[in-house]
């Protein structure tokens, strides 16, 4: 693919406190916002056996309270100054974010600081307790109350091996979220949450000199965890090695075929070509996998296919489609399988390689425009693969992407290194 | 570590992205929003005439219309279509509203012309091919039944269905009923398609880093230039959105059984307000207050206090007609009827404990401070400008939102609640009826029961 100068590259720059924590930022003045960023480096990857879904109810109690910021008022003092903040939980990391009017940034920070320093002066039972319920809602609603929403929960359960670090969801199990213990909240804290294990993103119509003069003075007293835990070893001893089957009886309307497969972590140059193999599979309604599904054969009602990176391990290449009713589930699967295959051995043809360059630009014209997006994408890199500069090279590399490499990148869909789950509907359901 | 808080900086100046406008020689009329540094445009083609003047029996015709629309043109086919709009970068999408059908595309801005003459093309002579229309048909058809499997989608739609008269459209889920979309045609289609250009007043908005001037002549060179414009209208339908009759005796609920739920969704609804309503900006304060904050009454003792739920919103669906208001939570089976009367609680509760200072500052600082948030991107402000003009708005409406939000006191809010307590409240549970009916009635409510998939 031809490569263009068509984004200037984002001023990206960093500095480090004396206890550890990154601080990055780059210059936007688009628009009076900025937004504050901030990713630890622990997910449900680091959660003990028996104690599955911890690290996502932590992070609900980031938002109860701490020596200076009572319960349940951190979300509403964000929204107070007109601004928006939230979290999210997932297997190698846990962001904390708000987008704020510029003149408020100073509050964000102070609050970060604020928990980081002393969350565990505001937790109690009462507050536990209440987010258990919360997030034991959270749950019933997001995924056991949901038809098919139990599906990704069994997805990484069969792609990696019990007792691997990705095999447990991130939201846990109700058994396991109703054994989690204020010493355990405690002991979570105090072994990751340290300004030595997070990056701390600002991007903004902000003035640099002030920033880090404000986060030096509300973050620089915090102290470094001199005995931050290397994380779980992610190493997989074994190929899948074989189709994994599962058939799951549930409260569906039509059966829907979800499939899944093993792919380079986050750091592996093959990534790339991977993710532009799925762009040309499923990516819109000129995809391959759409116009012969959903299209022409009116197998299926629905098609996706999407890359989930991780950093150790296998990331996973999940997909799905629902049965178009009358259609024959077989050959639905067969389908589908086939075309995965059917790239692996023909590889792209010179349009799609066109097609898909077109629609990366595209993609990336417009994250350019969400300072949110900006400052997760740095955020990312800096804590997964240490190098925040790389968001400046995905156009580039994603870019220089061959045919042959996507060719050479399908092969991952071979059947040994497959998993193959459907949902059937329960009678009278 | 400071244990004071810091106060605000300096705050910036922000205007909404101005807009120019201008009238083709045949009465098109272009609305330009230039905006610096934002290379992805939008543009948007609206064609008023929309779902809200479908009879029952025609409910949905214009969503599949717009969804044809994209199966191809005089020039291209459905895939030719797709490559050529993919081949510029861009992504090309139909889809109708209450009051109009609206083409809309993202592409970079330096590629608008090639996405304008994809757009007139679908706009001015869609195939809508006999076999799309059965597989449209179809698939519609197979989301109705995936909607009623799915509780938060079969509450919210049973009970807008509670909430209006048969007769108005709103009642209706814009993509049609199983009935109606059954009895779709392609003639039908494309009578649908001959009344929206006949009504001859298209709305064409484009947002993104260009010079207005030059878009106005990229347009009148283009295809789309030949659209009929500066014509009378659409004989819309009347705006009044007629609500059902209230039921005599006590609040009436409809339970939809889904046996072996773990949660029940719970919806409260009433008659809503205009978007055209003077107390617009009132109706948004109040929402924010209610059900609209994660502080708000509603998500504050459901959620932060009582643990009852992942969390619970309320507020208006603001439309050129009354739309819905709506409450929406799901809770755990076993606290089904103390959050029911919860959230009904609270959702009235403005009438009985007025908005206090810091409630009404800190909803009208949230809508103010977060004006400026939702429209960093070109295709926001291309749709939310193509919404107002639709309905008679102009561009200066968005100008004034901030101050106007900040006008709002704390007695509009009450009045607002006021009006909405004056309205039939409709209640809709999708859960275990086995477990919840009877705690109900104990209550006072007059239960019905039906199955949530109809056999």
């Amino acid at each position: 693919m031809a490569t263009r100068q068509l984004l200037a590259p984002l001023p990206i720059h960093e500095k480090r406190l004396a206890n550890g924590l990154r601080i990055i930022t780059v210059v936007d003045r688009t628009a009076p916002v900025a937004a504050v960023n901030i990713w630890y480096h622990v997910g449900s990857k680091d959660e003990r056996p028996g104690r599955t879904g911890f690290a996502h109810l932590f992070e609900h109690l980031m938002f109860q309270g701490s020596e200076n910021v009572s319960k349940a008022e951190h979300l509403s003092l964000v929204e107070s100054i007109g601004g928006n903040a939230n979290a999210t939980t997932w297997l190698d990391r846990t962001n904390y974010f708000a987008t704020v009017p510029a003149e408020w940034v100073d509050l964000i920070l102070w609050m970060e600081a604020d928990r980081l320093a002393t969350l565990l002066s505001g937790l109690d039972q009462v507050n536990l307790d209440n987010q258990r319920d919360v997030v034991k809602n959270e749950k019933r609603s997001s995924y056991d109350n949901q038809p098919y929403g139990t599906a990704y929960l069994e997805i990484f359960a069969l792609a990696y091996p019990v007792g691997h670090p990705y095999h447990h969801p991130t939201i846990g199990s109700m058994e396991d979220l109703d054994a989690a213990s204020l010493e355990d909240v405690r002991n979570f804290f105090s072994t990751w949450y340290a300004p030595n294990n997070a990056v701390l993103t600002i991007v903004g119509d902000i003035d640099e000199a002030e920033i880090y003069a404000s986060v030096e003075k509300y973050f620089g007293g915090i102290p470094a965890s001199p005995t931050l835990p290397a994380h779980p070893d992610l190493t997989l001893a074994q190929p899948l090695g074989g189709e994994v089957r599962k058939t799951v009886m549930d409260k569906v309307p039509d059966p829907r075929l979800h499939l899944a497969f093993r792919a380079p972590v986050l750091a592996d140059p093959d990534l790339e070509a991977v993710g532009i193999a799925t762009q040309i599979l499923a990516s819109g309604r000129g995809s391959r996998l759409y116009r012969r599904l959903v299209r022409d054969e009116q197998l299926a009602q629905d098609v996706e296919l999407s890359l989930l990176p991780f950093v150790g391990g296998a990331s996973l290449i999940v997909g799905g489609a629902t049965l178009r009713p009358g259609a024959d589930q077989d050959r639905l699967e067969r389908t589908f399988i086939e075309e995965l295959e059917r790239l692996a051995s023909e590889g792209p043809t010179a349009v799609e390689m066109q097609r898909v360059a077109a629609l990366v630009e595209s993609s990336e014209l417009a994250e350019r425009t969400d300072l949110e997006e900006i400052a997760d994408g740095i955020g990312m890199y800096a804590t997964l693969l240490n190098d925040p500069e790389r968001i400046n090279r995905d156009l580039e590399l994603a870019l220089a992407v061959t045919a042959e490499q996507v060719q050479r990148a399908a092969a991952l869909f071979a059947a040994e290194n497959r998993v193959v789950l459907w949902y059937l509907p329960v009678e009278g359901a | 570590m400071s244990t004071s808080r810091p106060g605000p900086g300096t705050p910036r100046a922000y205007h909404f992205p101005r807009a120019f406008e201008h009238r083709t020689a045949n009465g098109i009329r272009i609305i330009a929003v230039p905006m610096p540094q934002r290379p992805l445009a939008a543009v948007q083609l609206l064609l008023p005439g929309g779902a809200s003047s479908e009879s029952a029996a025609n409910s949905g015709s214009t969503a599949m219309l717009a969804r044809l629309l994209t199966e191809g043109g005089a020039q291209h086919n459905a895939e030719e279509l797709v490559e050529a709009t993919e081949l510029l970068g861009a992504s090309l999408a139909a889809e109708a509203g209450w009051e109009g059908v609206v083409i809309g595309a993202s592409v970079p801005a330096t590629r608008i012309a090639g996405v304008l003459e994809l757009i007139a093309e679908i706009a001015l002579g869609p195939s809508v091919p006999e076999r799309e229309v059965e597989r449209g048909k179809a698939l519609r058809l197979a989301s109705i039944e995936q909607a009623q499997a799915s509780p938060r989608a079969r509450a919210s739609e049973a009970l807008i269905a509670s909430i209006y008269r048969d007769d108005a459209a709103y009642g209706r889920p814009i993509a049609g009923t199983r009935e109606s979309v059954a009895a779709i045609t392609r003639e039908r289609l494309m009578q649908r398609h001959h009344e929206l250009l006949e009504a001859a007043q298209p709305i064409l908005v484009l947002a993104g880093e260009f010079d207005p001037t030059e878009i106005f002549a990229r347009v009148a060179a283009s295809a789309l230039a030949a659209l009929p414009g500066g014509g009378a209208g659409v004989a819309r339908a009347s705006a009044d959105m007629p609500a059902a009759p209230g039921a005599p005796g006590g609040p009436a609920l409809l339970i939809l059984d889904r046996p072996g739920s773990v949660q029940s969704e719970l919806r409260v609804g009433r008659l809503g307000r205009s978007r055209l309503d003077p107390q617009f900006h009132a109706a948004l304060v109040h929402a924010e207050i209610v059900g609209g904050l994660f502080g708000s009454r509603l998500n504050r003792v459901l959620r932060e206090e009582k643990g009852y739920t992942y969390g619970a919103a309320a507020g208006f669906d603001f439309r050129r007609g009354r739309g819905p208001f709506t409450m929406r939570t799901a809770v755990e089976t076993s606290v089904t009827v103390p959050a029911l009367l919860e959230a009904r609680r609270q959702v009235e509760s403005p009438l009985h404990e007025p908005v206090t200072q810091s409630e009404l500052d800190d909803a009208r600082n949230y809508l103010r401070g977060t004006f400026p948030l939702r429209f960093g991107a070109a295709a926001p402000v291309s749709a939310t400008v193509a919404g107002l003009s639709v309905i008679g708005l102009n561009v200066e409406e968005l100008d004034r939102y901030r101050d106007a939000v900040t006008a709002v006191d704390a007695a509009a809010v009450t009045q607002v609640a006021l009006d909405l307590s004056r309205e039939a409240e409709r209640i809709v549970v999708v859960g275990d009826a086995a477990q919840i009916a009877e705690p109900l009635r104990a209550e006072g409510f007059v239960v019905t029961v039906k199955p949530a998939i109809p056999a």
